[in-house]
């Protein structure tokens, strides 16, 4: 007896360390993965944008809703019961500062669950964006909740992507331009096809003078080994990309890896945006990556097409 | 004291090379070999790891009791494996991407626990840490051995600079699943014929002398 | 549950864990002479996978998550493993003891298979669901199982078989699963993940 305590005791004593020196590195460590993340990430954005000095997470109501519940950041909770993923980010422009992904009223506690964790960036500064967009939603029954609670569907601010049992679900909550920001969700059941463009998010680009000076967006598409996450950037007056960039892949190496190279990617630069994106026509494939080459085209060309029209929708194009 | 020292720190190098000779750990040893650097980033891990939990567990060898070694040493190991995987996170993210799922899985490997069992739970901590440096730096130099020929054939490239003119054709097998088993294949191969031969050539030269002596004899 | 059937045969022969993943390679040497052993252990630790994998799912999903503790996924996760190989031993041995005889060798050899880890790892990663991650713990089992039996197959072809002297053992063998990768290279790119 006295014995088995006494291999309790050590093994309690082992484990309370070893937790207690983790939770310790793990404070010291974490704010620097993120500051790295964060910075990485606005990096490469504003490369893939050569004329902007600075940039903001561009929402669809920050024309319209400049009063938005700026409490909105704090209803995004993250909740564990979750079967998907869900990128979900709300954001500000400089006028309406933590414009809301979710929302702020409790009405909409159907939207709050799709818009699990939101990025605030109420400072609309490239260095300053908080970045941390993973977090888990109820699958596509909770987004199908969302789609019924609506009343008033306008604009997007926020998109959730959960990758459910049977489909991604965009879900996408919004914001109207009431006083009271009631907020609404649209959700799309798309198939997993690689044709329906995965956009997560769209960032603007301004001079030193604040004016439009590129857009920027990060798109999902459905590679040979996986997802490939590229930011694009674009020129929205001259109807050309800028330039593409793979931030992850997982592709084969040696093979399909190769869309990393700049010998593919710079085919894309000054690409007008109105041009086909059909691999092996106008768009070199890679040989023995054609699989991979073509994920990158089609995505690319079906992104732009969707970035287009909700620019072009919220009055920014 | 000084002799017995080296031979402990030497005998992971060559003699008992973990995954040459020993054939333990080989799952990072074929997953992340794809360049020499990633294999080099792999084996300092691996030294961190196995050079720390080896002197603590040294340490502790007297106050753990017998019964409950195991899971005390696996929670050793697991704490300082997170501690390398969240400062490979911050301070090096690019090869932290690359070794990915097999940074966590550190703790798995049967070299860590296997030296923390057979030598450091049985040893003072002097004696734990060479032989953990020897064994870690054993690990290192076949990882990274095997990383420079795969990013050699495969690439054309070591630690990302090229060996072979822009025209040579790179055979990409090397960097693919199958280049991994087929090169540690051969590697092992070659070792162990090094090793025939070494010992061949130590037998002629026991017997010759001998024959030397007969013949003075005779 | 398309999507189910997705993950399953994606693990079993797209990414197969042994010969695409390099997950699970020391049982895949150590124990691949015979079929019969190889079959065992292939059971042995499908069976433990699939274990694993629900106890780490609940754990993750209800206790390192809501209360912030992610740092704490390798160190929870390897003692969940140990400690369910522990008491799955102890309760084949009480029940069954046919079973036991049968795989209880095997037992303490999993504890220390990277496949297991990683797999939980890899479930929490993809955020799969709960029947997600059966699926695919099951599945993974069993490519680890139709890797591990194929190449027992082909050893016991090879015993008489006249192969180099410093080739014997290890080199050939990871020669032959080289080949045996190349077979499942085929396979990709037959599911769009």
């Amino acid at each position: 007896m006295r014995d088995s305590l006494r291999l309790i005791i050590v093994l309690t004593v082992v484990a309370t360390l070893s937790g207690g020196i983790l939770a310790f590195t793990w404070d010291r460590i974490m704010p620097i993965i993120e500051s790295n993340n964060a910075a990485a990430l606005a990096e490469s954005i504003l490369e893939v944008m050569p004329r902007a000095v600075s940039y903001e997470i561009w929402t669809a109501e920050a024309s319209s809703a400049a009063d938005a519940d700026a409490s909105a950041s704090a209803t995004a909770t993250a909740d564990g019961t979750s079967a998907g993923t869900a990128d979900a980010s709300s954001s500000g422009t400089v006028s309406a500062d933590a414009t809301a992904s979710g929302t702020a009223d409790a009405d909409s506690t159907a939207t709050a669950t799709a818009a699990a964790d939101s990025t605030a960036s109420s400072t609309a500064d490239a260095d300053a964006t908080a970045t941390s967009t993973t977090a888990d939603t109820t699958a596509s029954s909770t987004a199908d909740a969302d789609a019924t609670a609506s009343s008033t569907t306008s604009d997007a601010d926020s998109t959730a992507t959960a990758t459910g049992a049977a489909a991604d679900a965009d879900a996408t909550a919004s914001g109207t331009a009431d006083a009271d920001a009631t907020a609404s969700g649209t959700v799309d059941g798309t198939s997993g096809s690689s044709l329906v463009a995965n956009v997560i998010e769209i960032y603007r680009g301004l001079d030193a003078n604040g004016k439009t000076a590129g857009v920027a967006f990060v798109v999902d598409a459905n590679g040979f080994g996986g997802t490939i996450r590229m930011i694009v950037g674009l020129d929205p007056a001259a109807r050309k990309l800028n330039k593409v960039k793979v931030l992850e892949h997982s592709e084969t190496p040696g093979l399909g890896a190769r869309i990393t190279e700049p010998a593919f990617l710079r085919q894309f630069e000054n690409k007008s945006i109105d041009d086909g994106f059909v691999a092996k026509q106008d768009v070199d494939a890679i040989t023995g990556a054609t699989v991979s080459s073509i994920a990158v085209a089609s995505t690319l060309k079906a992104a732009l097409t969707e970035v287009e029209t909700e620019l072009r929708a919220g009055g920014a194009w | 004291m000084q002799s017995s020292i080296n031979r402990e720190f030497l005998k992971g190098l060559w003699n008992e090379h973990p995954t040459l000779r020993l054939l333990i750990g080989m799952c990072p040893t074929l997953a992340v070999t794809t360049a020499a650097i990633n294999g080099f980033g792999m084996g300092l891990s691996v030294i961190f790891v196995l050079v720390c939990s080896s002197v603590l567990i040294s340490l502790l060898r007297n106050f753990i009791p017998n019964q409950v070694r195991i899971p005390c040493f696996i929670m050793v190991i697991a704490t300082f494996t997170t501690i390398i995987d969240m400062v490979l996170a911050a301070y090096f993210p690019a090869l932290h991407e690359v070794l990915g799922l097999f940074i966590p899985l550190i703790v798995v490997n049967c070299i860590i626990l296997g030296r923390a069992e057979a030598y450091a739970s049985k040893h003072s901590p002097l004696y734990a840490f060479i032989d953990a440096l020897g064994m870690g730096l054993g690990v290192t130099w076949g990882l990274t051995f095997i990383g420079a020929i795969r990013e050699i054939m495969g690439m054309g490239t070591v630690f990302g600079l090229p060996v072979f003119p822009e025209t040579a054709t790179s055979w990409i097998i090397f960097i693919l699943p199958p280049g991994a088993f087929f090169t540690l294949g051969i590697a092992v191969g070659a070792m162990n014929h090094i090793n025939y031969v070494i010992e061949r050539r130590k037998r002629q030269q026991v017997s010759r002398p001998a024959a030397a002596g007969q013949a003075v004899q005779g | 549950m398309g999507n189910l059937a997705l993950t399953f045969i994606g693990a079993v022969l797209v990414n197969n864990f042994v010969l695409v993943r390099f997950l699970g390679i020391c049982p895949f040497l150590g124990v691949s002479k015979q079929i019969d052993t190889a079959l065992g252990m292939g059971m042995a630790t499908t069976f433990v996978m699939v274990l694993s994998g629900a106890a780490t799912w609940l754990v993750e999903h209800y206790i390192l998550v809501p209360f912030g503790l992610p740092f704490l996924q390798t160190l929870s996760y390897i003692l969940i493993i140990a400690s369910l190989v522990q008491v799955v031993e102890m309760f084949l041995k009480k029940t069954s003891p046919a079973l036991y005889s049968a795989l209880g060798i095997f037992l303490p050899l999993i504890t220390t298979n990277c496949a297991v880890l990683g797999l939980a790892i890899m479930a929490a990663q993809q955020n799969y669901t709960f029947v997600e991650t059966i699926v695919f713990a099951l599945g993974t089992g069993v490519g680890f199982t139709l890797a591990l039996a194929a190449m027992a197959g082909i050893r016991e072809q090879m015993e008489f078989a006249d192969i180099p002297k410093a080739l014997r053992g290890a080199g050939i063998t990871l020669i032959t699963a080289g080949l045996m990768s190349l077979a499942f290279m085929g396979f990709s790119g037959l599911i769009a993940m």
